[in-house]
């Protein structure tokens, strides 16, 4: 496996960066909410293919959960040293740049701020800007739909082309007229993706009409069957429920958290399985911000008759325990293993929820994933996770 | 003594009421929460400590843009690159302007405000607005804060 170090920005690297970014062809960088890692791959797998052999250059990175790009036909994972949670923008990205020549550039949207979604802007200096979509998930990006297309929007002075392809309705009328307002602003071409009706239920499909219209203004070939079957594989497998070993089907939509996306994940679930539903939800004591935008989301699953139980678990979550009711159990207050079991006996669906970067969320993941622990070996309970991790309980 | 030290205390209540009101309206936070009514305090009792703050903020946004751009530097980094500048314009100009204000914390008022100013510039892109938004609120808080230190007899016109 390559991995690449990030580290502080020499100054030969600085003027290699510069050069780099200024003999590249595109810089393409892919913001908004939801769906931007498997865009971006998707983006550079289809480039690369069609591209690689004849010597054009892609480089497409990726951040999250694992952090990393590829190139040339290789995946390089990003090392950031001690603090993986808190990068140093200019350096993982402008290091990157400076020891990657590329005439293509595909490069996800790290910034869960208004100040360091300005920072990445300088530091990238895209030329086309892909927002798939936007939707309530970071305060700081901003409090309302609204705010957050200003804080997208007003980034665009730099830029040729914008792409946007947001499918809900009332979050695209709440922002479109913001982000067109910028675009006439700054002389910036904003093309908006058309997603047929039939297959506005289906979470990421905007990703293919995306991908045809950045094809468009790379002056290409629309996407071929094998490509278009490509990127359509990738969005059903994350669709999908898996076998656990205790004998139910769980899907782990977390990494979906903002409530809008979650919602239209949670509605194909419903309407692709039949049985009764368990949600497991873990809210982050550091995301307040996000357990306040799912609230209207769990008063739906209060009346929602398909849902069984819903296990909640981590902090300051009184508010949505308060409005589910009777279905609303404390994760606490159990034993995994109990859970899992009752998931078992009623042939049920576990959906893992809102949050998915917790160690607890980890415990319980595995849980599920390796299947009961064996007669004899040590049971480590929710309560005695917390205490290792000194966290209050 | 305690009298000017309530009527500071009042002005600083005053600045963060018109601070906030700015940011619901505007939704930029240029001063940040206590450097403009600090600032606003130490300029009514000596007027020309407006000139090496002026300068000191002037020259550590100028100096921020220049550093961002050319180094990538951004965050805490910037703040403390903005503070030096800021410290350094207030000490090179300290007998010029002639203050008698000993408090270390003068000198970063300017750095605290740049920073943000910088921070307002890259979110927004937009470089204007924040100065104008800045000096509206300054200019608000002073006219206040002058008013009340001119009924209470702590200046004189």
């Amino acid at each position: 496996m390559n991995i690449y170090r990030v580290r502080p920005l020499a100054n030969g690297m600085l003027a290699r960066y510069r050069e780099n970014l200024r003999k590249s062809i595109y810089r393409v960088l892919v913001s908004g909410s939801r769906g931007k890692t498997g865009l971006v791959l998707d983006i550079y797998d289809i480039l690369y293919n069609r591209l690689g052999e004849s010597g054009v250059k892609v480089l497409g990175k990726v951040t999250g959960d694992r952090p990393r790009f590829r190139y040339d036909g290789e995946e390089w994972v990003i090392d950031r040293g001690d603090k993986p949670k808190n990068p140093m923008l200019d350096w993982e990205n402008g290091g990157i740049i400076a020891e990657f020549p590329a005439d293509i550039y595909v490069f996800e949207n790290q910034s869960i701020r208004k100040y360091t979604n300005g920072v990445i802007h300088r530091i990238f200096r895209p030329n086309i800007e892909i927002i798939p979509n936007i939707r309530l998930e970071h305060a700081e990006l901003g409090e309302t739909l609204e705010e957050m297309a200003h804080t997208f929007a007003s980034q665009f002075y730099d830029l040729e082309y914008v792409i946007y392809a947001e499918t809900i309705r009332e979050n695209f009328e709440a922002t479109y007229p913001i982000l067109e307002e910028y675009a006439i602003k700054y002389g910036v071409e904003l093309r908006v993706v058309d997603v047929p009706e039939g297959q506005l239920d289906i979470l990421g499909i905007e990703r293919v009409y995306i991908v045809q219209e950045l094809l468009d203004i790379m002056g290409m070939e629309p996407l071929s069957m094998a490509e278009f079957n490509h990127i359509v594989h990738h969005i059903m497998a994350r669709l999908r429920p898996r076998y656990s070993p205790w004998g139910f089907k769980y899907i782990d939509i977390a990494k979906v958290n903002d409530p809008s996306s979650t919602r239209m994940v949670y509605n194909y679930l419903k309407r692709n399985y039949s049985g009764p539903i368990y949600i497991f939800a873990y809210f982050r004591g550091d995301r307040a911000d996000r357990t306040r935008f799912f609230i209207p989301f769990f008063e739906d699953i209060f009346r929602d008759t398909r849902v069984e139980k819903v296990f909640l678990a981590g902090r300051y979550y009184r508010k949505v325990k308060e409005v589910l009711g009777g279905k609303a159990v404390e994760f606490y207050d159990l034993e995994p293993e109990d859970m899992l079991r009752e998931v078992a006996s009623n042939d049920g669906l576990l959906v893992f929820m809102v949050n998915g970067v917790h160690h607890e969320v980890d415990m319980v993941r595995e849980l599920v994933e390796t299947g009961p622990v064996p007669a004899g070996e040590e049971v480590r309970s929710a309560e005695a996770s917390r205490e290792e991790s000194g966290e209050p309980l | 003594m305690e009298h000017v030290l309530a009527l500071d205390i009042l002005v600083l209540m005053v600045g963060f009421v018109v601070g906030y009101l700015y940011y619901i309206k505007y939704r930029t936070a240029v001063g940040g929460v206590i450097a403009t009514p600090f600032l606003v305090i130490y300029v009514v009792k000596e007027p020309a400590i407006i000139l090496s703050t002026g300068l000191a903020i002037s020259l550590a946004v100028v100096a921020l843009e220049i550093v961002h751009d050319r180094y990538l530097i951004y965050g805490r980094r910037a703040f403390y690159v903005a503070a030096f500048i800021s410290m350094i314009v207030f000490l090179s100009t300290y007998n010029w302007v002639g203050t008698q204000i000993s408090s270390a914390f003068t000198s970063l008022i300017g750095g605290i405000i740049a920073y943000n100013m910088h921070k307002e510039i890259v979110s927004n892109g937009d470089y204007l607005r924040p100065v104008l938004v800045w000096m509206a609120e300054f200019l608000t808080v002073m006219l206040i804060a002058f008013i009340i230190y001119l009924m209470a007899g702590v200046i004189t016109i």
